[in-house]
């Protein structure tokens, strides 16, 4: 009995995790496509958060890797799942709060694997899947996005180069509305099935599914394909200032260009099973957009903010995802310490919303 | 911890595929807008051969890069 309460507190916590995500990851999907004024803010979130739901019932296979490709399935308890996951909304809230846009999928990663270490020691973690599903994709996916992006923005410009800019902005702003769905749906297709792959190893850790007949339960697919889409659709404003202007001022076929990258690399890393990080793939095709252009028109300075935050989000995240685990187990194995944290992230949770909204009032105008 | 070699396989048909797919789609977008502009264009100058034949790659253009799209991401579903 303990047990399936514990799992309702997982699958819970998982769900309000895939909304964080969607709604960290919204900047990640909309910022081009609202920067370069193919479409108004309220529109691209709608269109974005319908498409995220859309896209996670397209493909599984990045849901199978994060449930067996990094951590030993015999060393999963759902209470490892449960700390792994507050220790990942925990920093996706504090690099909100900051508006900085680091990896929400590294951020579940990062926290599952602190939480495993915290509870079995380095053996239970799986090194090489770390290295080959994770860290080698992070690596390489957003360089692919740079030269995508790039080399295709050169092909652009030297095709529509002559013509009138008004008809070719005009034209470019319409691809971005179907290179935007593309991004949205390729957000939902690779973010959400993290959610699902959490999801399906506590049900494995819980007894409800065998490791050795692994599948996602339809309940899963759907369940996560909502959480994200709501996430979305509420949206993270800060960080889409920091991508949308800070990096570079985009026009619409360079906005087209880099949201066409991002999608292909997030469609073909999906389509063989790595959790990319949409944040790390969009951010290196805006970038590969501007650079091709001008490489003095990208803020080489707010790139490099950005990329220091990629690189804390994995050993902090792993941090609080061990420090969850120990005040956890502070209160034993049973049910009490999952809910007193619960309680604790709740009121956290609460407590930080409420002071960004505060600062974010306009001050009250003097007469 | 455990070690494993990397799956290059993989990683190699992310790189290309995701290249390809971008560039292609860019290109062919922009010559159906390219066709689309000159057609109109053409038509407003009198020239109605020519705005026929824009016409034409402007549509060519366009239904290449949407089957693109769609083939690709039909070819990432049926694999799942």
């Amino acid at each position: 009995m303990s047990g399936d309460i514990l799992l309702v507190i997982v699958v819970g916590t998982a769900l309000a995790f895939d909304f964080t995500n969607g709604f960290h990851d919204t900047a990640n999907v909309v910022a081009t496509s609202i920067s370069t004024r193919a479409i108004g803010p309220k529109q691209a979130v709608a269109f974005a958060s319908l498409l995220n739901f859309v896209g996670a019932f397209i493909s599984l296979k990045v849901a199978t890797t994060i449930a067996k490709g990094f951590v030993d399935t015999d060393a999963v308890t759902t209470t490892v799942v449960f700390c792994g996951l507050v220790g990942a909304i925990a920093w996706n809230v504090i690099t909100w709060y900051f508006g900085l846009p680091s990896s929400s999928s590294h951020a579940l990663i990062g926290g599952l694997v602190g939480s495993v270490v915290a509870a079995s020691g380095w053996s239970a973690v799986n090194g090489g899947g770390l290295v080959d599903n994770l860290i080698v994709p992070a690596l390489i996916a957003p360089v692919i996005a740079f030269v995508a992006a790039g080399g295709s923005i050169m092909l652009v410009y030297r095709i529509v180069g002559r013509l009138r800019p008004g008809p070719v902005s005009r034209g470019f702003r319409l691809g971005e509305l179907a290179s935007g769905g593309l991004l949205a749906l390729s957000h939902g297709t690779n973010d959400a099935q993290k959610t699902m792959g959490v999801i399906t190893l506590a049900l494995v850790a819980n007894g409800n599914i065998s490791a050795s007949d692994f599948r996602v339960p339809d309940w899963v697919v759907v369940a996560s394909a909502t959480a994200i889409s709501l996430g979305t659709f509420t949206g993270g404003w800060r960080i889409i200032k920091t991508l949308g202007t800070r990096i570079i001022s985009m026009d619409p076929a360079q906005g087209f260009a880099a949201q066409g990258a991002g999608a292909a690399v997030i469609l073909a890393a999906s389509s063989v099973g790595y959790p990319l990080s949409t944040t790390h793939v969009i951010s290196g095709g805006i970038m590969g957009a501007g650079a091709a252009k001008r490489f003095s028109a990208v803020r080489w300075g707010v790139a490099g903010n950005i990329v220091a935050a990629w690189g804390m989000t994995l050993p902090a995240s792993a941090l609080l995802g061990a420090l969850v685990y120990g005040i956890t187990t502070l209160f034993g194995n049973g049910v009490a310490g999952p809910i007193v944290v619960t309680i604790v992230l709740l009121a956290g949770l609460a407590a930080t919303f409420a002071r960004r909204l505060q600062h974010a009032q306009p001050a009250p105008s003097t007469p | 911890m455990t070690r494993a070699a990397i799956d290059t396989t993989a990683l190699l048909k992310m790189v290309y595929s995701s290249l390809l797919a971008s560039v292609f789609v860019a290109v062919v977008f922009s010559t159906g807008l390219l066709g689309a502009i000159k057609a109109s264009d053409s038509r407003r100058a009198g020239r109605s051969g020519a705005a026929a034949a824009y016409a034409v790659l402007a549509a060519v253009g366009v239904l290449l890069a949407g089957g693109a799209i769609v083939y690709g991401l039909v070819l990432i579903a049926r694999k799942s």
